[in-house]
């Protein structure tokens, strides 16, 4: 983009969208034209989610809000590959976690609590999405019903499900976390 | 308050103690953009971040990284076990080892103990989000780099996992600043500061 396109885009649509993958990320509003008008001295988003403003004032950066997430991986392949959302999923030269983790009534609780997670940071910012609030809802279910049956068959994963009938106070009983093969043991 | 979960959110088991890898990725627990000054910048930035999306985002972030905190260290951790001296002074681990034992202490790999100079809560909410965006910028980097001189996989799964959580994170702090702009007036966005100015 040339100094002249960019003085031009001042006084209207920006002239180059923003590359994005489609259907994840985009700036499509800056092609049809639908981005919304200012209204009462405010910017008002444009009419698809992602849009960018039609007119983006200078000295300030814009970032593209993520559209509905339409497709999204898997609990346990967002955990292997660190999100639930393939279009942000951008690996260092396409090196991406090849390897499946193991099967685990723990690494099923870790995918499914980060799964839900990972939706609920999608959701602070786009909390009138219903349909990523239903998706969402049925998440943290799931991942709240694994985590109380791990806690019932294994041992409590928070304090507040530390209430077994054993003998024992066994909140301190190993596995703590960062110990080797805590995740596998279960 | 918080409550502890325990597990980590991404499993770790490595299998082949490696002091001189447990030394630079140390710098991710307690360096300039490590995850404890991650945890530090969104927490303490909450209380005056004006919005309630933003309040929940700085919240819900900045408590993962507190997950993250327990991950590098239990990289470290399992990376410095059952070392003899031997291996400690081969390992190059020795400048390490003598002040700490194998102990976690959150430094940079410099040996630069962590410092809240690092980080920054401006009480601006434009300020703060771009502190933010960068912070996780320069954390991806110290992840690519990391990922640049490793050669296990155990080690090297983790390290892309949190990588990954970095560019997800930028996104969200930049859609954080969209909904923020939405609320301050495009012909002059530094005409005041929602966290301080009181208008009208």
């Amino acid at each position: 983009m040339n100094l002249r396109n960019y003085l031009d885009g001042m006084h209207g649509d920006i002239p180059t969208p923003l590359s994005a993958a489609p259907g994840e990320t985009g700036a499509a509003g800056l092609q049809n034209g639908n981005a919304g008008p200012e209204q009462n001295g405010r910017t008002v988003r444009g009419a698809a989610p992602g849009d960018l403003p039609r007119r983006a004032p200078i000295a300030m950066t814009y970032t593209p809000l993520q559209r509905e997430p339409e497709n999204t991986f898997a609990p346990m392949q967002a955990l292997e590959r660190g999100t639930l959302f393939p279009g942000l999923d951008l690996p260092l030269c396409n090196n991406y976690n090849a390897a499946e983790l193991a099967r685990t009534p723990m690494t099923e609780t870790q995918a499914l609590c980060f799964a839900a997670h990972e939706l609920g940071l999608y959701l602070d910012t786009h909390p009138e999405d219903e349909e990523a609030l239903r998706a969402y809802r049925a998440l943290r279910q799931a991942a709240n019903e694994q985590t109380a049956e791990f806690s019932r068959r294994y041992y409590p994963l928070t304090t507040a499900q530390n209430t077994g009938s054993s003998a024992r106070y066994v909140w301190v009983d190993d596995p703590w976390p960062w110990q080797r093969g805590a995740s596998g043991r279960q | 308050m918080f409550q502890y979960e325990k597990m980590l959110q991404y499993p770790i088991h490595i299998k082949t103690p490696n002091p001189a890898a447990a030394k630079y990725i140390i710098s991710q627990y307690g360096g300039p953009d490590g995850e404890l000054g991650a945890s530090l910048r969104y927490l303490s930035q909450r209380f005056s971040m004006p919005w309630p999306e933003l309040q929940g985002l700085l919240t819900d972030i900045g408590t993962e990284e507190l997950g993250h905190l327990e991950m590098v260290g239990t990289l470290v951790y399992q990376l410095t076990r059952d070392l003899s001296p031997a291996q400690v002074v081969a390992g190059g681990f020795a400048d390490y080892f003598v002040d700490h034992t194998t102990g976690v202490y959150p430094t940079a790999a410099s040996g630069f103990p962590y410092t809240a100079a690092s980080m920054q809560s401006k009480g601006d909410v434009i300020a703060d989000l771009m502190e933010d965006m960068a912070a996780e910028q320069k954390a991806r980097v110290t992840y690519d780099n990391i990922l640049r001189m490793s050669d296990d996989p155990d080690v090297i799964d983790v390290i892309r996992f949190l990588r990954e959580r970095e560019i997800v994170h930028f996104q969200r702090f930049g859609e954080a600043l969209r909904l923020a702009q939405e609320r301050l007036n495009s012909r002059n966005f530094y005409a005041f500061n929602p966290s301080f100015d009181r208008i009208g």
